[in-house]
């Protein structure tokens, strides 16, 4: 009875804590606790003997479009929707988003979701995928993602392994706890056998 | 890899100072060392396997602890052989305390 006055102690707070909280924590604008910022960027491809001409714009926010150059990385946002779009040959590019969106142009959304933000503790400092576009058919862009490559904040790409050494942490807690079972029970067994 | 591990240690040896701490507090006089062990150990399972979730999904830091205290809630009622209420009040303390000072220490890193 007392370990659970104890337990509601503990909990009841914390849980006062998270809904008084809960508002600003889920703030779209704002990093949740422990983490920190991560730069996610797009670089399109497409097929070399096509002329084609492709712009990123938002559907939502102040932001305005941005020319997409082969290979070169650009900013997306997941938040505000960013959409690719293909212009006709010899069209000028709006400077508004809301006159792009007007536009009968054949338009993709981004089909990657946008990493904002990693937990502290982890090497992850930038994101870049990179996407092809596989045809344009009628107001359609199919996008496909070719590849995504993670690195830290020194430029160096992260491997696939990096999940090893935290799994070796975790097999030695797990060792460590089976020993500490066995001794507990030998102890109980030992006590109980006592005369 | 190891760049992986240096990044990564200083969080975990946080978390251990912290929860120890606090099971250290609760424990019973007699039972305190074994209480610590267990407790340290099964930080060292959880902690690797909650931050890998973590760096991969970005999930909200409170809902990744629902299973952290549930797996050391079973843990410590499994090798301390106590009651369910009180495997329970140590766990969900521990990880209480050191998710609030994970809570302070971005407040003030955040600044």
């Amino acid at each position: 009875m007392r370990d659970l006055v104890a337990l509601a102690a503990v909990l009841l707070p914390l849980l006062l804590l998270d809904t008084g909280w809960g508002g600003s924590f889920g703030a779209p604008d704002l990093l949740p606790p422990g983490h920190r910022p991560v730069e996610h960027r797009l670089i399109l491809d497409w097929p070399a003997e096509r002329d084609w001409r492709f712009c990123a714009s938002p559907t939502a926010g102040m932001h305005g479009t941005t020319a997409i150059a082969r290979g070169e990385p650009f900013a997306f946002s997941s938040k505000y929707g960013t959409r690719i779009y293909a212009l006709p040959r010899g069209a000028a590019l709006p400077a508004a988003a809301e006159a792009l969106a007007a536009t009968a142009w054949p338009h993709g959304a981004v089909p990657v979701r946008e990493v904002a933000s990693t937990a502290v503790g982890s090497r992850l400092a930038r994101v870049v995928t990179t996407l092809r576009v596989t045809a344009i058919d009628g107001n359609d862009i199919h996008l496909a993602v070719v590849r995504e490559q993670r690195f830290d904040a020194d430029g160096r790409e992260l491997g696939n392994l990096d999940w090893l050494p935290l799994a070796v942490v975790a097999a030695a807690g797990a060792a460590w706890l089976f020993v500490l079972d066995r001794r507990v029970l030998r102890s109980v067994r030992g006590t109980a056998e006592a005369p | 890899m190891l760049a992986t591990l240096l990044e990564y240690l200083p969080t975990l040896l946080l978390t251990l100072l912290l929860e120890g701490a606090v099971v250290m507090a609760l424990a019973r006089r007699s039972e305190r060392a074994l209480t610590l062990e267990v407790c340290l150990a099964l930080n060292l399972l959880t902690h690797p396997l909650a931050s890998l979730l973590a760096w991969h999904w970005q999930p909200d830091v409170l809902l990744l602890e629902v299973p952290v205290v549930l797996g050391e809630w079973i843990g410590y009622a499994q090798v301390l052989r106590c009651t369910l209420a009180r495997a329970l009040l140590l766990s969900a303390a521990a990880n209480a305390a050191s998710w609030l000072a994970g809570v302070l220490l971005w407040a003030v890193i955040a600044r």
